[in-house]
């Protein structure tokens, strides 16, 4: 089998003509996971798409000296991040807004000075969770050319798609909350995101629910706390949201059981008092 | 590819997705960094890379161009070790030394960040990538917390290390 072609792509519009429709193409952003796939030829493609100096590092932030986009009262909303898909995790964990910030702490000193922000979301990463929960849009390329949408949909079917960046609305509040086994760099066992926003009403998001399976919004819960339900009454009705699943760390039993308990934890740290912040559960039995 | 390895400027002959790891041990015979998991898991393979600690198990050749390499060969000398292979010394910090020379560039990072001394609950975080299969946790966040207050206990043995290259 011949070489993989590697392009180190100089800018994001080499980048985008380099991965053309995605055929046979991969990408590395930081190589925090392909790396390995590629040494023990797991992996073996055409192409290698190379983004370390394509130039989507950046982050840009909407609020500039509390002014939003330029309007004055315009904090009202927050303002929004531009990241692009090339920055490291501990870039995003250095600007970002709960609950995105605690997500991007979640690997290790090493792996997220090296991890991005783009990888993280192609490989079902703990980022998804945070950014479903903020209502984040992210811009791609790939067939039929760039596009910008809902994050919920874009890791739905993400494959054939190039990341280049994710606009982050800053909500009032956040937390993230992730029940992990005392291992790193295992699979969480369930993971909850929830976001508080100006006009009140707050948005929630769970993941982990199986192998490979994307972060989901929970407008059940959602709905609930709209309508004056209590943080452990409207954390009970994620069930009805989800469709967990067993793997080898958790049954979808034991994941029906525990989310409702996961989504009330974080409820409860988003009010009264808004903190922010992560939480990680012990782990417990399954 | 060059690369500036321990101050020296070597140019690779490793294409673009060969791994750091495969040139510092394969092709310039610098074993320091240990090929252990190989996934990025147990960092038994970090080294600095312009200063901040990597996995070089999942660092490829072809992003590293004009990159600054540091690894354990040379943090000291066995007659003059660093203040953080000191400290490992003096708080029986390693034991099969496996996982060591990870642990000791993640540590002398740290410490050079922090620039001065750092508390216990900073040296786990720093370290939380790296793996002791002989379970030395403790003596090796007792010796990262000594190195970056400079406290030196006295009791190293020299010797120990001097006998090392002699003849079996």
């Amino acid at each position: 089998m011949p070489d993989p072609e590697v392009v180190m792509a100089g800018s994001e519009a080499e980048a985008v003509a380099a991965f053309g429709d995605g055929s046979g193409v991969t990408v590395i952003g930081g190589g925090t996971v392909v790396t390995p796939l590629l040494t023990h030829g797991a992996l073996w493609p055409e192409t290698v798409l190379m983004l370390q100096r394509a130039g989507l590092g950046g982050i840009a932030d909407s609020v500039v000296d509390g002014v939003v986009d330029g309007i004055a009262d315009g904090i009202a909303d927050g303002g929004t991040l531009e990241i692009g898909a090339a920055a490291t995790l501990a870039a995003v964990a250095a600007v970002a807004p709960e609950p995105l910030a605690s997500a991007a702490r979640i690997p290790d000193y090493e792996i997220r000075g090296q991890a991005t922000l783009g990888g993280n979301l192609m490989i079902g990463g703990d980022l998804q969770t945070a950014l479903v929960a903020m209502g984040a849009r992210v811009r791609s390329a790939g067939a039929g050319g760039e596009r910008v949408g809902p994050v919920a949909e874009f890791i739905a079917a993400p494959w054939g798609r190039l990341v280049l960046s994710v606009e982050v609305p800053r909500p009032r509040a956040g937390v993230f909350v992730q029940q992990r086994r005392r291992h790193s760099h295992t699979h969480p066992v369930l993971t909850v995101a929830v976001a508080r926003w100006a006009d009140g009403g707050v948005h929630v998001a769970v993941g982990s629910l199986a192998p490979r399976a994307p972060a989901v919004a929970c407008p059940s819960v959602e709905n609930a706390l709209a309508g004056g339900a209590g943080p452990r009454e409207a954390a009970a009705k994620v069930v009805e949201d989800v469709s967990p699943e067993d793997d080898p760390l958790a049954s979808a039993w034991y994941r029906r059981r525990a989310l409702p308990v996961l989504v009330a934890r974080a409820l409860e740290q988003l009010e009264p008092a808004p903190k922010g912040g992560h939480m990680n559960v012990p782990e417990v039995g399954t | 590819m060059n690369l500036i390895v321990n101050g020296r400027s070597h140019t690779t002959t490793a294409g673009p997705l060969m791994t750091l790891l495969y040139v510092l041990r394969e092709e310039l015979g610098l074993t320091g960094a240990k090929a252990g998991c190989q996934h990025g898991s147990c960092g038994a393979c970090t080294v600095l890379v312009d200063g901040e600690p990597r996995r070089s198990c999942l660092a490829l050749v072809g992003t590293l161009d004009g990159a600054s390499i540091t690894t354990v060969e040379a943090l000291g000398e066995p007659s003059h070790l660093s203040d953080v292979q000191v400290a490992f010394n003096e708080h029986y910090a390693a034991q099969c030394g496996f996982c060591t020379p990870g642990m000791l560039l993640a540590a002398t990072a740290l410490i050079k960040r922090k620039g001065g001394p750092v508390e216990r609950d900073e040296v786990v975080e720093a370290l939380g990538g790296h793996y002791c299969r002989c379970t030395g946790y403790v003596k090796i966040l007792d010796a990262v917390v000594a190195a970056s207050r400079g406290e030196r206990l006295g009791h190293m043995a020299p010797p120990t290390l001097e006998v090392r290259g002699v003849e079996p």
